[in-house]
């Protein structure tokens, strides 16, 4: 089973779509079951994905089309997993805050966290503190990620925090923020709980945020 | 001996670039017009709909935007119809800055939001007064020849913080200003305080001392609030620029050449804009378009990309005959270093060569989060070395000296020739820069790292530099202006917010 999981890992990083497909289906045939294919094969390919990108060895494109792959293993997946399995390691709703239309580190992140084998509902830009209580809520996300790129618009971050606390599910919900004038230090005055300096560590915070 | 006068000798003032040929300037121009016929730009401004509308170009309307597709003519003309020369006039007049084609000056970057504190050299977040500050170091260097925002009043509250801005910059330089706005109400509350600096609108209207700087959202949009500030300056007579930061590979192609596509078609349509509202409304052609870094995943302005990027623009703007104000300078590094230094060389270098009219990207730090007054210092003194660079050397028949050759001979000596205390002072001068020998240079720093003693000239000006005052009572006057709008601001606020949770409470 190791050869097998480590040519899914393999196939991932080389962004190989029909050979992760059959691997995949390899596997359950195998009566491997779903989730053992997550846990072993997939996510731990994109844990290696994430490291290059990190240490800039792979390209952004490149991570992007991996994570692609990796969203079609998971659709092949779906069908075997449990409803709870089914949203991976958990649900992620992300989105830009209001009155910032910017959205290219937004849907970085929101490809990464998807490939990393989190289930991102990604509300766009522009959006509410109450959109993001209201969607927080709908979806029973673990994680409510939000973005900013200008200065003018990361106070609506602050005031999607004191949204969710005035809404009860803070203690719920883990919250993190980034941005490229976001800083570790302005996550912890507005009382969010991870800072996500760029795509790759974003997905590694959000996973240790709720293991 | 004779020498006669050569008749129609082909000559060349100073070093330029030769970046594009005719025919690619015009294969970038044909790119842009097919752009905005048959893709469109995304306009989130109904106001802004109905004008180009009304201008002649077809609008698509979808919810909360519409897709406007201009024709090529409708293009060229708003185009022409911008000033081809201007002249950014200054609250003192000695410092009115003339931006014909070719002619190179130098300013700032830009919006940053931290510094690097000068005394305890830790990076925080920029204050109102930091602005100013940088505004009074600005007036003071001679290469700085427009004043730019730099640094945003963090400390601020958000709506009103380009009044604060401009408040802090107003009291600390008389050259021209280049900031953003928060919104149109902030632009006529910097209005009446310009007016108030100048002695009345009526002076404000024929010498306008500040332009509002607008960003189109890249690719191809222009947000609601930009299309707002680029009708309200044009309404109220002011001169707009237009500056998009379209990043290669993230919101721009990831070919340079399909970036200037696009970037020049942001351009153009907000210039579009501003002529369809007012005709003649000055318009600044500008940029700090860039790369976004493939591994890294951050905008560089560090990289050659952002000069290669920037100078082509200053071709471009040339090509439209309008004046540039375009990237050169900023860097990527976190320190006021080695890395800082060379990028800020290669950039200015390339942008200044193209001919660009205002270079700005002095004192950055970070990808432009961060200014650094130490870094402002040392790139004013690399700037003087840029301008005489680009001066190039000059064939004359004096220059090429040859009676003064053929009398010194191999025996002689120049040094003490009479041609030499007449040049002399054509040399370029190093200040920070040193050029001593090792000695002297020992006794005169004591081995201080050059970042050191630039912090130190940098406290020394802020000290020292009294720039032009305003007139009797402005200062009194602008304050009470300021605090009038910050408070109607909070009140307007605090009814936001209690409509917020309003709704919040509801859900």
């Amino acid at each position: 089973m190791e050869e097998l999981y480590g040519k899914m890992a393999e196939g991932l990083i080389a962004a190989d779509v029909e050979g992760v497909s059959k691997l995949v289906q390899e596997g359950l045939d195998k009566n491997l079951s779903a989730k053992e294919i997550l846990d072993n094969g997939l996510i731990p390919g994109m844990d290696i994905v994430g490291q290059r990108m990190k240490s800039g060895e792979m390209f952004i494109p490149e991570v992007l089309r991996s994570a692609k792959v990796m969203q079609g293993a998971i659709v092949l997946l779906k069908p075997h997993l449990s409803e709870e399995d089914s949203c991976g390691l958990g649900t992620v709703v992300i989105g830009t805050v209001e009155g910032d239309l910017h959205d290219i580190g937004k849907n970085l992140v929101s490809m990464m966290l998807q490939g990393s084998g989190f289930n991102v509902v990604d509300l766009g830009t522009n959006v509410k503190p109450q959109d993001f209580v209201e969607a927080a809520k709908s979806n029973k996300a673990h994680i409510l990620g939000m973005s900013a790129l200008l200065t003018t618009t990361m106070p609506k971050m602050e005031e999607t925090v004191r949204a969710l606390k005035e809404s009860g599910i803070r203690d719920q919900i883990k919250i993190m923020a980034g941005g490229a004038p976001v800083t570790q230090k302005f996550v912890d005055d507005i009382e969010a709980d991870g800072y996500g300096a760029n795509a790759a560590s974003a997905s590694e915070v959000a996973k240790e945020l709720i293991i | 001996m004779r020498r006669s006068i050569k008749s129609g000798i082909d000559s060349t003032a100073g070093f330029g670039l030769y970046a594009f040929s005719h025919d690619e300037l015009e294969s970038i121009h044909d790119a842009t017009l097919q752009i905005l016929q048959d893709t469109g730009i995304k306009v989130m401004s109904e106001a802004a709909l109905e004008i180009f509308h009304g201008g002649g170009a077809s609008v698509e309307r979808f919810n909360g935007y519409g897709i406007v597709k201009i024709p090529p003519y409708l293009v060229e003309e708003c185009a022409f119809y911008a000033p081809r020369t201007v002249v950014y006039d200054a609250r003192n007049p000695n410092d009115d800055y003339v931006s014909e084609p070719n002619r190179i000056g130098f300013t700032t970057f830009g919006g940053c939001i931290n510094i690097i504190d000068p005394v305890t050299r830790e990076i925080r977040l920029a204050t109102k007064k930091d602005c100013g500050d940088i505004a009074r170091i600005s007036d003071y260097l001679n290469e700085i020849c427009v004043v730019e925002r730099s640094v945003n009043s963090m400390d601020m509250q958000n709506e009103t913080q380009s009044v604060h801005n401009f408040e802090a910059m107003l009291t600390n330089t008389g050259n021209h200003i280049f900031l953003g706005a928060d919104s149109a109400r902030s632009i006529n509350c910097m209005i009446e305080l310009a007016s108030l600096c100048v002695g009345g609108n009526d002076i404000f209207q024929k010498r306008p001392i500040f332009t509002v700087s607008v960003s189109p959202l890249s690719p191809l949009g222009l947000p609601g609030n930009e299309c707002e500030l680029i009708m309200e300056a044009a309404t109220s007579g002011m001169g707009i620029l237009i500056l998009p930061m379209g990043l290669s590979g993230g919101t721009s192609p990831p070919t340079l050449a399909g970036v200037l596509v696009t970037h020049n078609a942001e351009v153009l349509s907000s210039i579009a804009l501003a002529q369809l509202t007012r005709k003649g409304t000055p318009c600044t052609y500008g940029s700090t378009s860039t790369i976004l870094d493939l591994r890294f995943g951050t905008a560089s302005i560090g990289s050659p990309e952002y000069g290669m990027i920037n100078a082509s623009v200053a071709k471009l703007a040339r090509y439209y005959r309008l004046p540039c104000f375009v990237g050169g300078g900023a860097s990527d590094s976190k320190k006021p270093d080695i890395q800082s230094g060379y990028e800020f060389t290669l950039s200015t270098t390339l942008s200044a060569l193209a001919g660009g009219n205002i270079l700005f990207g002095s004192g950055v730090l970070e990808q432009g989060l961060t200014f650094d007054l130490a870094k402002l210092i040392m790139d004013a003194e690399m700037m003087r070395m840029i301008q005489v660079a680009t001066q190039g050397i000059s064939v004359t028949d004096e220059n090429l000296a040859v009676e003064v050759i053929h009398e010194v001979g191999s025996d002689g000596t120049y040094i003490t020739h009479d041609t030499s205390l007449k040049h002399m002072r054509n040399q370029s001068r190093s200040n920070l820069f040193d050029r001593r020998n090792r000695k002297d240079w020992v006794e005169l720093t004591r081995g201080k790292a050059i970042q050191e003693r630039a912090y130190e000239a940098a406290m020394d000006i802020l000290q020292n530099h009294k720039p032009l005052p305003l007139p009797d009572n402005a200062a009194r006057e602008i304050r009470e202006v300021v605090e009038a709008f910050d408070a109607k601001e909070r009140m307007d606020k605090n009814d936001d917010v209690d409509e917020s949770k309003r709704k919040i409470e509801q859900f």
